[in-house]
């Protein structure tokens, strides 16, 4: 995100046009954390709105501008928290056709994907979605943040203002339970193949 | 186990560059400015409320005060402890002389 201190110390002192820029400056990247991090794309602006308002009245409370980015990270980490667990989304999503989406993680394995229909893509996101169900709103985000957004493991540590053993043991222990589902998934597939096989 | 460990990554990987590249919709900062505003108007509206709560009871409390002032409830003429000293002066078991002419109790009758 990289803002500038000096425009974050002039939306401090309740410069509007300067909070206007900042937010200018950070919402493709917000929009596109929170998108990520929530996973339905019809909540997302409602969300980002959600940070930019919490952003607006704890801006007073960041005491040096160096840190907005980290900052900000933790308020769009908390607003997505807040909004997953207001709807409970983990109740909702259950994969329909288990089968399909098996069939695009192969080609997401085998680094396929690209220039696949859109279609396949949703259908990515929805499996995807369906391995992290089993995971707690927390180390969904967290997995998230790190393996997807790419955050490293200090960055984690700043955001969450935990130390760096206790991340390192929650994102292990995430880990884990995402590849036993993702490993069940494959023997789905599996037991299902050779059904059709018999069948055919 | 490391293979699925890698699978995994790449299949993360895939997902981020599965997600749509979400840009706001031109009415995204003027919702902003109307969260905010509508925000501030019940942060006023609380701080109202409060302020008239603190004045309501200071004003109850100096009501009673005057109230208290113009009709002063009388003290008592002695002091709770010094009637309780008083009582326990007059009991028997702390009378020195009706203790020394308190025969023994007998336990066992002489055989």
């Amino acid at each position: 995100m990289n803002a500038d201190p000096q425009l974050v110390t002039r939306a401090q002192s309740g410069d509007e046009a300067a909070f206007n820029e900042l937010v200018a400056g950070c919402r493709k990247r917000v929009l596109s954390i929170v998108g990520r991090l929530i996973g339905k794309p019809e909540d997302v602006e409602d969300v980002a709105q959600d940070v930019f308002l919490r952003l607006y009245f704890s801006l007073s409370q960041l005491s040096n501008a160096e840190l907005f980015d980290r900052w900000l990270y933790r308020l769009t980490v908390n607003a997505a928290y807040d909004y997953m667990r207001k709807t409970k989304r983990r109740k909702e999503s259950r994969m329909a056709d288990l089968s399909e989406a098996q069939m695009v993680m192969a080609d997401a394995s085998a680094g396929q994907l690209q220039g696949k229909s859109d279609e396949r893509q949703s259908t990515l996101r929805d499996f995807v979605h369906w391995l992290l169900s089993g995971v707690s709103e927390e180390d969904r985000i967290l997995l998230l943040l790190k393996e997807v957004e790419g955050l490293s493991i200090k960055e984690l540590e700043a955001v969450y203002g935990a130390n760096e053993s206790a991340l390192k043991v929650r994102l292990f222990r995430a880990r884990q339970r995402v590849l036993k589902a993702f490993e069940k998934s494959k023997e789905v597939k599996g037991k299902d193949g050779e059904s059709r096989s018999t069948t055919g | 186990m490391a293979n699925q460990d890698q699978q995994l990554d790449e299949l993360l990987r895939s997902y981020r560059a599965a997600c749509p590249e979400i840009d706001a919709s031109a009415n995204f900062m003027p919702s902003v400015w109307a969260r905010i505003e509508a925000r501030k108007k019940s942060d006023l509206w609380l701080v109202r409320w409060v302020n008239s709560f603190a004045t309501a009871a200071a004003l109850i409390v100096m009501g009673l005060g005057f109230l208290l002032y113009q009709n002063p409830i009388p003290l008592p003429q002695r002091a709770y402890i010094e009637k309780l000293t008083d009582e326990i002066s007059e009991d028997h078991f702390l009378d020195a002389s009706y203790v020394a002419s308190a025969k023994p109790a007998k336990f066992w009758s002489d055989r």
